[in-house]
């Protein structure tokens, strides 16, 4: 919407690599609203209890695995059902790196384990985008792959599969992970409560800023044709496996993300991070919010999580009941989704509002 | 050597009765139905019901089983799939929530633990080994469900107009093939074969709402080494895999058959994406 207007300040030339059709948003009232919320998110910890915060962060840790989800099937067409194998992989890599290494280094074994599932979903994204298999194959093939990784971490309980000082655990799970550091001795800092949600919280600025980035570049651009017409992108050019392939790996960098964030603050990892019902939530929180608008999937991913939270306190038996009947809904009558056609809707109030009052102010001028 | 032939025709039956409701579900309406999971245990839990509290013999709830879940099939193309034909992924998201829809119902229902029926047949042993008669018997329904299929879609008037459809649906219902009852049909075919593998399953599986997941994934394997074709497929890729995950299987343990299986799975996306089906028409093609 603001591509065609030429920069004319600094400013604006800042705020342009942030703006573009491929992100719903770019006025200065949007924002205003943006940086008003950011900031009150950023206070809120210093006015409330350690418990609500800490639950609070723990809940911000799901956006990344929805945003994985939502860059890879609303932007670039390519519906993986398997995004939380790389989350729950990446909560074991994580583990079994920072149980086995000093305090000060866990920060290193969360970027290696992030590093680690990236190079996994390369070698699988070549297999798939290589392959050239239909979108159904990629979306069977992806889950077969996550259930078949909780199949086999299932079976790791015996004494055999200890790593060092890491013992994998079968179904129950890896547990004593320790929570991230920064720096060694008096001056550092302990990942936990309050600290966690900041990091979280600025981990998750930076990550919506640089999807904005990444979104409304040239990149963006070839993500969005891959998926309106792979024929024709690669028509013009361009190689859609690679860019697919690309995707792929970012993809799996932000669930890599999420589950070393999740394992930090879980202290914890079991392979059912990597079931059925794992496999399905990131989808429904997508679908739900609105599979091409980030903005979107972080608002239904924190707001379905918190409610999935809430039943399991009072009746869990009932809460993937109640999000499968979401996603049907979703499916059958908000095919664009819930919070983006909510959002479409009052927008089209405004400025039919807005349309009606200048009409009156014609006529009345006449 | 005889435990090793076993091994692998109990897993060829295995592989051939979970997948053919899926695979002729996708052959003819390139859907992948994520609902065929409940189907299979809707299939078990009926026949678990109706032997142990009906009081029936199990062959006569074998077909009551089957019928019963070809009509919810029926039942569920006529409500959602019909509004999906032309969109792909929302048809495998609608399917995929129906599954979840109907595991939970029946949990929440029935509970996680159903009654357990006895195994009918009982069994031989070779060499010391003890095997069970009632899997030569599956293997049996196995190569009987592969000649259904093939004289349905080969000899018989409904079989020529489901493949025409196949070919091009448009130009089918242009010559004045009802394309719409043919996929109702189909549908409740595909259902029907999952609900007559969840029946013929049910007394040899521990029974519970989540009865299904075991056959799903390794359905999957199947389908994407076999391709589209719903005959050739299921057939040829049962062989292979079952080839490789009994003989995996019986050499070490099961894990070991899971990654062979996901191993043969890769090298069939990589190079053969179209698995079997598109190899069968790349040879005759050569040779034409």
């Amino acid at each position: 919407m603001t591509t065609d207007m030429a920069p004319k300040t600094k400013l604006h030339a800042i705020l342009g690599a942030f703006n573009g059709p491929q992100t719903a948003g770019s006025s200065p009232t949007y924002w205003i609203g943006f940086f008003a919320a950011v900031a009150l998110i950023f206070l809120y910890p210093l006015f409330a209890e350690d418990y609500a915060v800490s639950n609070n962060g723990f809940l911000l840790v799901w956006i990344f695995l929805g945003l994985s989800v939502c860059i890879l099937w609303g932007y670039t067409g390519i519906f993986s059902f398997g995004q939380t194998a790389f989350f729950g992989l990446a909560g074991y890599a994580y583990g079994i790196m920072s149980i086995n290494m000093a305090p000060e280094y866990s920060m290193l074994a969360a970027v290696t384990a992030i590093l680690i599932m990236m190079l996994l979903s390369a070698l699988i994204g070549y297999i798939i985008f290589y392959g050239g298999v239909s979108s159904l194959y990629i979306a069977i093939f992806t889950l077969m792959l996550t259930l078949l990784a909780e199949t086999l971490l299932n079976r790791t309980s015996g004494p055999q599969f200890i790593i060092g000082r890491a013992s994998l655990g079968g179904s129950n799970g890896m547990v004593g992970i320790p929570p991230l550091q920064l720096g060694a001795g008096e001056g550092s800092v302990t990942f936990v409560d309050k600290t966690f949600f900041w990091l979280i919280a600025s981990l998750l600025l930076g990550v919506f800023l640089g999807l904005r980035v990444l979104l409304n570049s040239s990149w963006g651009y070839l993500m969005v044709a891959t998926r309106e017409d792979p024929q024709r992108t690669q028509l013009f050019g361009y190689d859609v496996r690679l860019i697919q392939l690309v995707t792929y790996v970012i993809a799996a960098g932000l669930a890599g993300l999420g589950g070393v964030l999740f394992a930090s603050w879980n202290n914890f990892i079991a392979p059912s991070s990597m079931g059925m019902t794992a496999a399905t939530l990131p989808i429904i929180w997508v679908a739900a919010g609105g599979r091409s608008n980030i903005l979107s999937v972080i608002i239904a991913t924190f707001a379905l999580q918190w409610i999935n939270q809430q039943l399991a306190y009072s009746s869990g038996q009932y809460s993937l009941l109640l999000f499968a009947v979401l996603l049907l809904t979703t499916v059958m009558i908000f095919p664009e989704g819930v919070v983006t056609t909510l959002v479409n809707w009052i927008i089209h109030c405004r400025r039919a509002a807005s349309a009606s009052a200048e009409r009156k102010l014609l006529l009345g001028g006449e | 050597m005889f435990g090793f032939l076993f091994q692998i025709l109990s897993t060829f039956s295995f592989l051939v009765l979970s997948t053919t409701g899926l695979a002729i579900i996708f052959g003819v309406m390139n859907i992948i139905n994520f609902a065929h999971a409940s189907f299979i245990m809707l299939g078990a839990v009926a026949t678990v019901y109706l032997v142990s509290l009906g009081g029936l013999p199990l062959f006569v709830a074998f077909p009551i089983a089957t019928v019963l879940v070809a009509a919810i099939g029926a039942v569920l193309e006529f409500t959602i799939i019909r509004r999906l034909y032309n969109r792909k992924l929302d048809c495998l998201l609608a399917t995929w929530a129906v599954n979840i829809i109907i595991v939970q119902l029946v949990f929440l229902l029935l509970g996680t633990s159903q009654p357990g029926i006895d195994q009918p047949f009982g069994s031989f042993s070779v060499k010391g080994t003890s095997y069970n008669f009632y899997e030569v018997f599956l293997a049996g329904c196995a190569i009987s469900v592969l000649a259904v299929v093939f004289v349905l879609f080969h000899y018989t008037q409904f079989g020529l107009q489901v493949r025409a459809a196949m070919q091009n649906r448009d130009m089918a219902a242009g010559l004045g093939a009802k394309t719409t009852l043919i996929y109702l049909k189909t549908f409740a075919l595909g259902a029907a074969m999952a609900g007559l593998t969840g029946a013929l399953y049910a007394p040899l599986m521990p029974v519970s709402p989540y009865f299904g997941d075991r056959f799903l994934w390794r359905a999957f394997t199947v389908l994407i080494v076999g391709g589209a074709d719903p005959l050739v497929g299921p057939f040829m890729s049962s062989v292979a895999l079952g080839g490789v995950y009994g003989g995996l299987t019986w050499l070490w343990d099961s894990v070991a058959g899971s990654v062979g299986i996901l191993l043969v799975t890769m090298v069939f996306i990589r190079l053969l994406p179209n698995g079997f089906t598109g190899l069968l028409g790349k040879l005759r093609q050569s040779r034409a």
